[in-house]
Parts: structure tokens; sequence; C-alpha cells
């Protein structure tokens, strides 16, 4: 492995945060605006069910690969680098993109438009974040 | 009108249906050849023997005449023609889409909710009704979504919702639909007695659907605000009477 070339380790840790870190977040906002009664029950319901659904998959296999690949040696080659950094890239924007589809809740959007864009957006790119993940994982378990 | 007052009384003492005009004494839209120029269409009745007659939405008018209507949306025009008693008819006016805005009794009682009933002396039915559509409209700044004739009778106002001041809870936003019924008056009573609902509707902060509010603590000033306009609408010259 080139020197400054991540582990194999470290991008698995970097993946999972980032995955937990927008998951989290995007239920922070869900509990912050019912707290604040801007939505109510049903509503808050509703918006938890549709995230949780979106991100179980990712969040799941994720952590789960991370947790359950403690005694895997650091990956050598510059493939399985470059795969590593394609999985980052694309779990980022597809979190990016998924949050902000929640983020306007804070100020002025309504929480049935959120709902209905996670429902739609977060599947329609799941070619984005699905096979990147499972060609690193694959790649990375080699 | 060709139905006779005495058959008509009989009617109404026997407790049927009110009385609805027969196709002939239908209100209708004059034809273009009538010489009645405007972009619109034109209703036109011709009731001599009456007091007064009633078009929903529009107002009070004589006995005999036409008033030019323009609605956007196919609209039904309930026509109340008051005599020694009080008969009823209707004229659809073909707008663009159609409108349907009635409602019936069991969505007026289950939607609409606590009811204030009141009373207005010394006035005709078809005052009052312009008088109810002129409150609703000028003073409380509501527009009609609806205005019909229930079954038995009774005389329905239904305005659009409305956005009311939502006191302290900052973070909700309130609206409100009155639905006004007023009953036909029985022949010779010179009471006319007149109910007020109101849908209230909250939505929080960061919701688009509008849920229905609770009876009742929000609605009692509501309702009693335009029980109170409707009452004092009366002008005290008719009031007296």
């Amino acid at each position: 492995m080139k020197s400054g070339t991540p582990t194999n380790r470290r991008v698995e840790g970097v993946l999972a945060a980032i995955w937990l870190i927008f998951f989290f977040a995007q239920l922070a906002i869900a509990f912050y605006i019912y707290l604040r009664d801007w939505i109510g029950s049903e509503q808050f319901g509703e918006l938890v069910k549709v995230i949780n659904s979106t991100y179980v998959t990712y969040v799941g296999a994720v952590v789960c690969f991370y947790f359950g690949s403690r005694k895997r040696t650091a990956s050598k080659t510059l493939r399985q680098a470059s795969a590593s950094m394609v999985a980052l890239v694309c779990s980022v924007a597809w979190n990016v993109v998924l949050l902000a589809f929640t983020v306007p809740l804070l100020f002025s959007g309504t929480v049935e438009s959120s709902i209905r864009d996670i429902g739609a957006i977060g599947p329609m790119l799941s070619w984005l974040v699905a096979p990147v993940i499972g060609v690193y994982f694959a790649k990375s378990t080699e | 009108m060709k139905i006779s007052l005495a058959s008509a009384s009989l009617l109404i003492l026997a407790g049927l249906a009110p009385i609805r005009l027969s196709a002939q004494e239908q209100p209708r839209q004059c034809s273009p050849g009538d010489g009645v120029a405007s972009a619109g269409s034109t209703i036109c009745w011709n009731y001599p023997q009456a007091r007064s007659v009633y078009i929903s939405g529009i107002g009070v008018f004589p006995p005999v005449g036409a008033v030019n209507v323009n609605p956007a949306t196919q609209t039904v025009y309930t026509v109340i023609v008051e005599s020694q008693a009080i008969f009823s008819g209707t004229v659809v006016v073909h707008g663009g889409a159609s409108r349907s805005g009635r409602i019936d009794l069991t969505t007026l009682e289950s939607e609409y909710l606590s009811p204030l009933r009141g009373r207005a002396r010394g006035t005709s039915y078809t005052t009052f009704l312009e008088r109810v559509l002129t409150t609703l409209q000028s003073e409380m700044r509501a527009s009609i979504d609806a205005e019909f004739e229930l079954p038995r009778g009774t005389y329905v106002f239904v305005t659009h919702p409305r956005a009311i001041d939502s006191g302290e809870q900052r973070n909700r936003s309130f609206r409100v639909s009155y639905a006004v019924l007023v009953d036909r008056p029985s022949a010779g009573s010179a009471d006319i007695v007149f109910s007020v609902r109101a849908r209230i509707e909250f939505r929080r902060r960061s919701e688009e659907t509008w849920y229905r509010a609770s009876c009742c603590e929000i609605h009692h000033p509501i309702v009693d605000g335009l029980m109170r306009r409707l009452q004092n609408a009366v002008p005290p010259r008719e009031r007296r009477n």
C-alpha cells in the first residue's frame, strides 16, 4: 500500500461513522420538531418510519460489517483503496441529499413533503450506494 | 305563480318537504334572444304575486326581474320566492369546471360543532337570508363556499375556511369555516329560527394537513361572535315590529 492510503479498517470506521451520524441527525431533527410541537405524533411516527426504512439496509450492513470484522488485517492494494474512496464519496452524497429533505423542517418546510421526498428519493438513489458499498465490502474481504 | 297559495299552505301544514317550483315556474337563464346583452348569463324570474325573491350568493330582488351572473365554475343558484308561502327552485349556470358545495346534514352536524340557536323577529325570510349573506361576506370577510337548501327546507350557508388569530399558540395556525342554517318559517310565524356552527381546524408549524379541532372551548367565542353579529344585524326599526 502506498503511504497515506487509508487502511481498510479505517475506511470501514469512517463509513460506519458517516452512516450513523447522518442517520442519527435525521432522527434528531424528527425528535426536535416533535418535541417542540411543530408536528403531531401521527406525522412524527410517519417521519421516523420512513427514515428508518430508508436507512435500515445500509446502516445495518455497514455497522454489522464493521463490528463483525475486527480481526481482519489492513488492505494493501491500490484497487481496494480506490474502491473505499468511491464508497465514501457515494455514501456522503446519498446522505447529504437525504438530509436536504429533512433540514428544511427546521425552517419552513412541511413534514408531509419531507416524508414524500425521502420515501421517493431514497430508494430512487439506492443505485448510488448499494452497489458501491457491496463492491467495497466484497473487495475488502478478498 | 301557478301553484295556488292554498295548496301550498296545506303542504306546509302537513309538514312535507318544502314546496318546489314546478318546471314552468322555475327561474331560468334567459336565452340570447331575450335581448339581454351581457358577457355572462342572465337569470330571469317573473312572480308578480310574490313579495320578494332571494337568489343565493347575490341577494334580494323584486318579484319580477333579471340579474347577470358570471360564475367561473358551474354553479347552482337557489332561488327562494317569498309570498304568503315560501317556494324554492334552482338554476344551473354553466361556467368552467363544475363545483359541488353541497354538504349533507349528517356532515354538517358532525363537522360543524358548537351549534348556537338564534331567533330573528320582524324580518322577512328573504331579507334575513340576504342579511346573513352580507354579514358573512362584508363583516366577517368570509367567502361563501356553498349555499343550498336541505331537503326539509333549511337554508344553509357554508363559508370558505378563513385564518383566525391563534392567540398564545404560536406554533399552530387556525382557520374557521362557518355554517349558518336558517329554518324556513312556518306559515304565519313572525320569527326566523337559525343556528350557527363552526368548523375549526388547526395545523402545526411544520405540517400542511389541517386537523379538526375538538369541541368546544375554542368554538364558543367564535360561534358566539357570529351569532351576535347576526342578531345585531336586524335593524332597530325591523326589530321593533
